[in-house]
């Protein structure tokens, strides 16, 4: 009897352990890129970039639904009028999320590898005007991570910074998210991001 | 209770000579009908007592290994303790179940992941910009801000 107290008290023990992953450190992969387009210096048209329903897609550019989008969403239209696109060293990883836009340059920025608990606030200084910050909230059943993420941008000395943007996302391991638009002195900043499996 | 009664126990000493009662005390003492059966009846009771004295089986040295023989035997056997074995089984039983359940769920390798984002919730600061989502078919997630102006 008393070894079987053991032994149940044991598996009892090892069940725990085994759910214990729920609260376990989160591993985040953050590269800042700084994305252009390398003919000329005008920046990309956010309406040719980006059409919604009502605008025509501008000549020469991809019909809807062959760059791999989900049909019927609006989709980056690339304006690149021929040559390969050019990256960074470091960014072989992220080649696919960054090989959809309609960008020809991409400079790293910043690059960060971060273990963070669960509940716990990372920070990413990208350059003197963007902040990314990135918090795990929990895990899901499923495994994916539910994270906060909010990309911070200042505005001067007199007023504080803006929430850029501000999201919940359920990230699963191994798929990257892109988030990018923002506006710099030079193209727009995209960051992708990837939580480790 | 007449055993307890102070009156009672004197009456008894005196039938046993352990005390001495004066003729007015042991008058007095009579007077009641209870007390006074009692008092007739002590000559019976010692008699009585007596008897069963000498019935009162006694160990003689010669069997006296016999009965230590005994003594010892049932000292040393436990006590009996029924449905022992049952509770023992289905202990042993739970134990098997729990052992092969722990093993399949930490062999199992846990939920398999689900393989897409999601967007939860997004909001911007930005006046007048837009904030589009879409999935590719490689399972990137895009976020993409629309017409963010000048905010600096």
């Amino acid at each position: 009897m008393r070894w079987t107290a053991v032994a149940i008290l044991g598996l009892l023990a090892l069940c725990s352990v085994a759910r214990a992953d729920d609260t376990a450190p989160v591993t985040l992969s953050v590269w800042a890129v700084q994305a252009t387009k390398e003919t000329g210096d005008k920046p990309v048209d956010q309406a040719d970039r980006y059409p919604t329903a009502q605008t025509t897609p501008p000549p020469g550019a991809a019909p809807p639904g062959t760059l791999g989008l989900t049909p019927g969403s609006p989709a980056p239209r690339s304006r690149a009028t021929g040559g390969e696109k050019q990256y960074d060293s470091g960014l072989d990883m992220i080649k696919t999320a960054l090989a959809s836009l309609p960008f020809d340059r991409f400079k790293r920025l910043a690059s960060e590898r971060t273990k963070t608990k669960v509940g716990e606030e990372a920070t990413v200084k990208i350059d003197s005007r963007y902040t990314l910050f990135a918090t795990p909230e929990s895990r899901s059943d499923d495994g994916r991570v539910r994270m906060q993420v909010r990309l911070e941008m200042a505005r001067g000395d007199d007023k504080p910074p803006a929430k850029a943007v501000d999201t919940t996302l359920l990230l699963a391991p191994g798929k990257m998210v892109n988030l990018g638009g923002f506006k710099m002195d030079q193209g727009e900043l995209v960051i992708v991001m990837v939580v480790a499996e | 209770m007449e055993f307890f009664d102070r009156k009672y126990k004197r009456l008894a000493a005196e039938f046993d000579g352990e005390i001495t009662l004066s003729e007015a005390e042991r008058d007095a003492l009579l007077q009641d009908p209870e007390r006074a059966r009692y008092a007739e009846a002590l000559p019976a009771l010692r008699s009585g007592a007596q008897a069963a004295a000498r019935v009162t089986p006694r160990i003689e040295d010669a069997q006296m290994g016999a009965f230590m023989a005994g003594i010892r035997e049932g000292v040393a056997t436990p006590e009996h303790a029924p449905h022992r074995g049952f509770w023992a089984a289905v202990s042993l039983t739970a134990a098997a179940m729990v052992i092969a359940v722990s093993t399949f769920i930490v062999l199992d390798g846990g939920p398999q992941a689900v393989q897409a984002n999601e967007v939860e919730s997004i909001s911007t600061d930005l006046e007048g910009a837009r904030l589009d989502v879409y999935d590719s078919d490689e399972g990137i997630t895009t976020i993409w801000i629309v017409n963010s102006g000048d905010d600096l």
